[in-house]
Formats: structure tokens, sequence, C-alpha cells
């Protein structure tokens, strides 16, 4: 097990923001996470990544709780939103930056990025500009690239469709992929479809809580979930 | 139309997130804005008496109005400095239905409302009550009140209009300084009076009231520039699109040898050049390295040596101190990154004591040059150095980690609050007066030269004790981790 969670929750204020009894997610695991605004997606993320405080329970990291010890940095690569950027840098100089820290070169870096030269399509490398001046859709491509520097084990994104214009949604599901079998992907996304065709594993919270986990269950895993989000209840 | 635009932008001036800070910087920043108000009107209502002490043979609104000259000049210059003409505000106005000349005319009658404008006003207000009104009568003090206020909102709009067209380089700031300081020099050598001209001109509206009509043309046609200049470029492109190609930068080679520490410098430098707040702020800095000079005369006459230490010490720690406020605020908008990908906490805090080393040294080579008008200088700039390497940067790094308000290094440092709190500015001071109150007890004890010279001991065992203060340090950082990525995100 890669991720274990124990009795996790989180209130703001009294008010529930997360409350998980027990979630497990294996090593290799693409794990996409489902729910409505305020659901408690990011909470969730931001517990995992030790951004956040639970108020009762653990977040188990390959068995080292993450608030214990940085081990986990090692192995993890993340990108929740643009608070994970550095706007006064070019994007070659960010992903030196974070080349940096998993002690990679910079022709290290660029080789790493060539695998990325579809998904960019030629608006990211070279492109003149601080990150602080591009586009939200071009800012997220570079989070993304930047999460999987470093040959990380674990890998979570919030969101990574929205944004995007459509030709890139399809190039991230196919870079989604291809990625590693061995590497677990934590997606969480508003976009059903998208999600459905890149995760085995679907998991829908609702008020902090898991309502559904649906697992090797593919072809009906986007209707059981567009009949839950549209309100109707099937058997 | 107007009306509902300034009710607007009224709204936004009282809901906006500057009010919502402590009660305690409210009342501070009250009682300050108090205090210069009555300062001005204190000293306005005493010119008459002031300008007839420092020029007794002339009549005081002669002197005045000669003066106007100067003001008008330097005025012009600071508002290209400091005046903010917040074009952006009416972005979201672009869209609805409404004429664009109307916005045009509303975003130039706001600027009007603007402290710089208010200033001159309390200046003058009570003097033309006691002099000038006294000596020429209710009609001539209205027709000159009208005048001298043209002159701030020729300015106004000149100023408007400069600021929209060219970006301010440090260069032409020191060109205009440089123009400006001639064009004095030449005033006061009597080569071109433009000073005795103004004042015949002032003296002439008071004479015949009707020729105040002049001035009110001016800034007729001085309200066109900007009015120009927004017609033809208000549209959002226009106002996004005015930036140039930028480069990657490789790095300096000698910090990729301090290891990812040097890295963390050698982002500490790219966010200093590339933002205007930090750069404006350490360019400021540089002024205050020349504080000294005017404590080198209380060492000629040998007395007082823990003022002459006070000066340099704030001379050379002024750059550490005035960048280290927002020391990991500076980073707000990216903390979470660094929080929660692989980075060292020991590097990264370590980077930042590197950076100050720098600041340190810098300084420290400039102040050095004191040495040449005293020597005795050189004892105290060196014993400034070890103090600020061994103490103060431990205590900056230290408090840093207390700041909670998030920055935004991209906007412009004059006039800028965000970012200030009390417990903030509260905080700075230990890092300034503390070894001072130092050296006053040491002084006090073991005379001056000991004094300094156990402050120079215990900076040296602070520099000693770089590790373990750095961890203490560090774990002070994780301790705080949560509450300042909370505190991030709230204002973001």
């Amino acid at each position: 097990m890669i991720i274990r969670i124990e009795n996790l929750s989180k209130k703001y204020s009294g008010k529930v923001a997360l409350d998980i009894d027990n979630l497990s997610i294996q090593p290799g695991e693409r794990f996409g996470l489902v729910g409505n605004n305020g659901a408690g997606k990011t909470t969730l993320f931001s517990l995992l990544l030790d951004l956040i405080r639970p108020t009762s329970g653990v977040v188990w990291s390959k068995d080292t709780a993450v608030s214990d010890s940085d081990t986990w940095k090692n192995y993890t690569g993340s990108f929740i939103d643009e608070s994970f950027l550095i706007g006064y840098l070019t994007t070659e100089e960010y992903f030196n930056f974070v080349g940096q820290l998993y002690g990679k070169n910079p022709p290290d870096v660029a080789l790493f990025l060539e695998q990325f030269t579809d998904f960019f399509n030629g608006e990211i490398l070279d492109s003149g500009k601080y990150i602080r001046n591009m586009s939200k859709g071009n800012k997220k491509k570079i989070g993304i690239a930047a999460a999987l520097l470093g040959e990380p084990e674990l890998i979570i994104l919030d969101e990574p469709f929205a944004n995007l214009d459509p030709s890139s949604q399809i190039r991230l599901k196919s870079l989604i992929r291809e990625l590693p079998p061995e590497l677990t992907v934590l997606i969480s996304s508003h976009d059903l479809a998208h999600v459905t065709e890149v995760c085995q594993r679907i998991v829908l919270l609702e008020n902090g809580k898991v309502i559904r986990d649906i697992k090797d269950a593919p072809e009906r895993t986007l209707e059981e979930l567009e009949a839950y989000f549209a309100g109707e209840e099937i058997s | 139309m107007i009306r509902s635009l300034l009710l607007q932008s009224w709204k936004a001036q009282v809901r906006s997130p500057f009010w919502e800070r402590g009660l305690v910087v409210r009342i501070l920043l009250g009682l300050l804005a108090l205090y210069l108000l009555a300062n001005f009107l204190f000293a306005g209502y005493f010119l008459d008496v002031i300008l007839q002490d420092a020029v007794p043979d002339e009549h005081p609104i002669t002197v005045l109005s000669g003066i106007f000259f100067f003001t008008w000049l330097a005025g012009l210059l600071f508002r290209f400095l400091m005046q903010s003409f917040p074009v952006i505000d009416i972005q979201p106005y672009l869209l609805l239905p409404i004429k664009r000349s109307g916005l045009f005319h509303y975003l130039l009658f706001r600027s009007v409302f603007n402290v710089f404008n208010l200033f001159p006003l309390v200046f003058i207000l009570p003097f033309t009550f006691k002099v000038v009104a006294t000596e020429y009568g209710a009609i001539a003090q209205t027709a000159w009140i009208v005048s001298v206020m043209c002159l701030a909102l020729f300015n106004n709009f000149v100023g408007f209009y400069l600021k929209r067209q060219f970006n301010i380089s440090p260069f032409a700031i020191i060109g205009a300084f440089v123009i400006l300081g001639g064009v004095l020099y030449l005033d006061l050598q009597s080569w071109l009076p433009l000073s005795d001209g103004f004042s015949a001109a002032f003296m002439g509206i008071l004479k015949q009231p009707a020729l105040a009509l002049i001035p009110i043309g001016l800034v007729a046609l001085a309200y066109q520039l900007p009015l120009m200049a927004l017609r033809t470029n208000a549209y959002l492109d226009s106002i996004e699109s005015r930036q140039e190609r930028v480069e990657s930068t490789e790095g300096i080679a000698a910090l990729r040898r301090l290891g990812l520490a040097g890295q963390f410098v050698q982002m500490e430098l790219l966010q200093i050049v590339r933002n205007k707040r930090p750069k404006t702020m350490l360019m400021m800095a540089l002024l205050i390295l020349f504080y000294p000079f005017f404590s080198l005369e209380y060492l000629e006459n040998g007395k007082s040596f823990s003022s002459v230490f006070l000066f340099t010490l704030m001379a050379t720690t002024f750059p550490m101190a005035t960048y280290g406020q927002f020391l990991i605020a500076w980073e707000s908008s990216f903390f979470n990154m660094l929080m929660a990908r692989r980075v060292p906490l020991m590097a990264y805090m370590k980077g930042k004591y590197y950076l100050f080393t720098l600041f340190n040294v810098a300084a420290f080579c400039v102040c050095l040059l004191y040495g040449l008008a005293d020597i005795r200088m050189i004892p105290i700039v060196f014993v400034s150095f070890l103090v600020n390497m061994g103490i103060t940067a431990y205590i900056i790094l230290f408090l840093s980690t207390y700041n909670t308000r998030p920055v935004n290094a991209e906007k412009s440092a004059f006039m800028n609050w965000e970012g200030v709190g009390a417990s903030q500015l509260l905080l700075v001071l230990p890092a300034f007066f503390l070894p001072v109150v130092m050296h006053l007890l040491l002084q006090w004890v073991l005379g001056w030269q000991w004094g300094l010279a156990v402050l120079g001991i215990l900076g040296v065992v602070g520099i000693m004790l770089h590790q373990p203060i750095m961890q203490a340090i560090v774990r002070q950082l994780s301790r705080q981790k949560y509450l300042l990525i909370d505190a991030y995100k709230k204002d973001a």
C-alpha cells in the first residue's frame, strides 16, 4: 500500500470538510476522485501533501505518517493549483529549479521534457514569458509536467483537465495512460468522462464522506456516476 | 453616470482589505495621517513668519510665489514616482454599455481626489486668509488659491499622461533628477530666472484676478493629454501586451557551488530583479547607506559613539531588514509548492542567510569608505558587519516566520501597506535596536571601545554557532508551516 488513511477528519470551525474512516491506495493504482464543489477533494489532497493538519487521524505514506517525516516528498509529485508555480521565473528556469530539487541537472531536465512535446504544443518551452504572464491552461501544463519530474512513485493532480483546451485534454489522457504502470496516479476532476477514461478506481465524495468506491468496472462507472450526479439513484 | 461610478469606487475603497487589519495598526495609521495633516496646517499657518524670517527683504507672498516654481517641478517628479493612476479599474466596465469617453472622464475626474492635490490646499489655505485676504481682498484670494490648485491639477494630469506613456526605468528617474537639479541650479544662479517669472505671474494674478483664467486654461489643455492617451489605447490588449520577450538565465556558476542553498540564493536574486516591490525597496536601502555620513561630526567632537554606531548599524542593517521583513512572505504565492515538493528547509533558510551575507558584504564594502573620512569608522563598520551576520540576520530569519500576511511582490513599493501588520512592525524593531541598546549598556560599563569589542565578539560567536542556530530556525519554520500556508491562501 502506498497510501493508507485511518479515521481521517478535517473540520473548519466545527463544520466537517472531510471524514474518511478507511481508504487504501495500492501502488500502480489509477485513482480518480470525483465530487461536487465543497465535497472535500482538495481538502483530501492537501492532507495527503501535509499542507493542512487533520483534526483527527493519520495519513500513512508507505507506512510513515506524512506529518512526521519528509521522506514521502522524495517520491511524491504534485500539482494542486497555481500556488505550485513560481510566477517570476521562465518555464525553463522553473523546470530546472524543480529538477535541482530532485538532483537533476538542466540537460537531464531537457531530456525529461521531450516526452511532453505534443502536450506542450509549442507554447510552453522557449516562450519568452514569465510564468505569471502565461494563460491558465499553459500554467496547468507546466504544473503537470513539473509534478512528474524526479521519477515519482506517486503523483497527485487536482483538476488536471480544467482550463485545458480539447486537444490538450486528449493529449493529457494519453499521457496519463502511457505513464509507467507502477506509478500511482491520484486525480480529482469534475469531468466524469475524462476521469473514468483514465482511472480504474473512482471514489465519490460528498460532504466529506466517501459515498461510492467503484473498482474494476470501467464499463458501468460513467453511467453510474452520471446517474448519481443527476440526482437519480440506481441500484 | 460618473456619479454611480464614483460611488462604486468609493465602495471599493471602503470595503478594501486594507481596512481589515488589526485595530492597533488602524489607530497608528490614523494618528500618523492626523499628525501629518496637523503639521501641514501648522506650518501653513506660520508660513508668513517663516518666510519673513528666511528672506527678510522681500514680501512673503513674492517669496512664496517664487517657491511655487520649485514645488511645481518637484511635485511633477514625485507624482511620476509615487502617485498611482489605476487605469486597470475600468476593465470591468469596458464590457458594459457605457460610453467609453464617459469612462475616461471618470478616470481623470477621480484622479483629482488624491492626497497629492490635497496637500497644497491644506498648506496655503491658512496663509491666504492670514496674508493674502487682508492685503488684497477676497476676490484676489480666491483667484490666487485657484491658480495654486491649477498648478497641482496640471501636475496631476501631466503626471497621469507621463505615467501612462512611459515605464519607469531607474535611468529615467536618475535622468529626471539630474535635469531637475540642473534647472534649479540655473535658476539659483539667475541664468534662467524661471522662479522670478513664476513669482511675477502670481503677483499679477493678485492685482488682476481675471488672469487666473490662464492657469485654468492650461489645466484644460493638460487634461487633453491623458484623455488622448486613453482614447488611443484603452483596449485591454494594449494594457497587457506591453511585455517584451524575456530570456531564461543559466544562473550564476559561483552560486551553484553552494549546492541547493546557492540555488535558493539565485531564486531570491531573480525575485528581487524581476519584481517591482523588492527592487525599489532595496534601491531605497542604497540611499540609506549615506546615513552614517551625517554622524561623522559626532565622531569629530568625540562624544556619543553610540549614535555613530547607531547610524552605521542602521545603514548596514537596512538592506537586510527592509527585504527581510517579508522574507518568507515574498514567496507567499508559491509557498505551497515549497512545502509539498522536496525542498529541504535547511537549504531554503540557508539560502536566505547567504543572501543576507551578500547584502552585508556589499554594505560593508561601501561603508568602509567612511574610513577615508575618519579612521575610527573602520572598527565601527567592522563590528556592525559582525553584529549583522552573527545576531541581526538570525533575528530577522527567526521573526520572518511570524509574518503571516501574504505579499504581492509585483506591485509598487511606494505607499504600499500590503503585508504590513502591527506584529511585524513591532518585530522589526528588535532587529534594529537590540544591538544599539546593548552597546549603550556596554559603553556605560566598559567604555565605548570595549563595548564595541564585546559586541563584535558576540557577533563572531553567533557566526560560529551558525549550524545550531539555523537548526533552531528551521524547527521554528516547520512549526509555523501550517499557519503560514493557511494565511497565504486566505488573501491570495
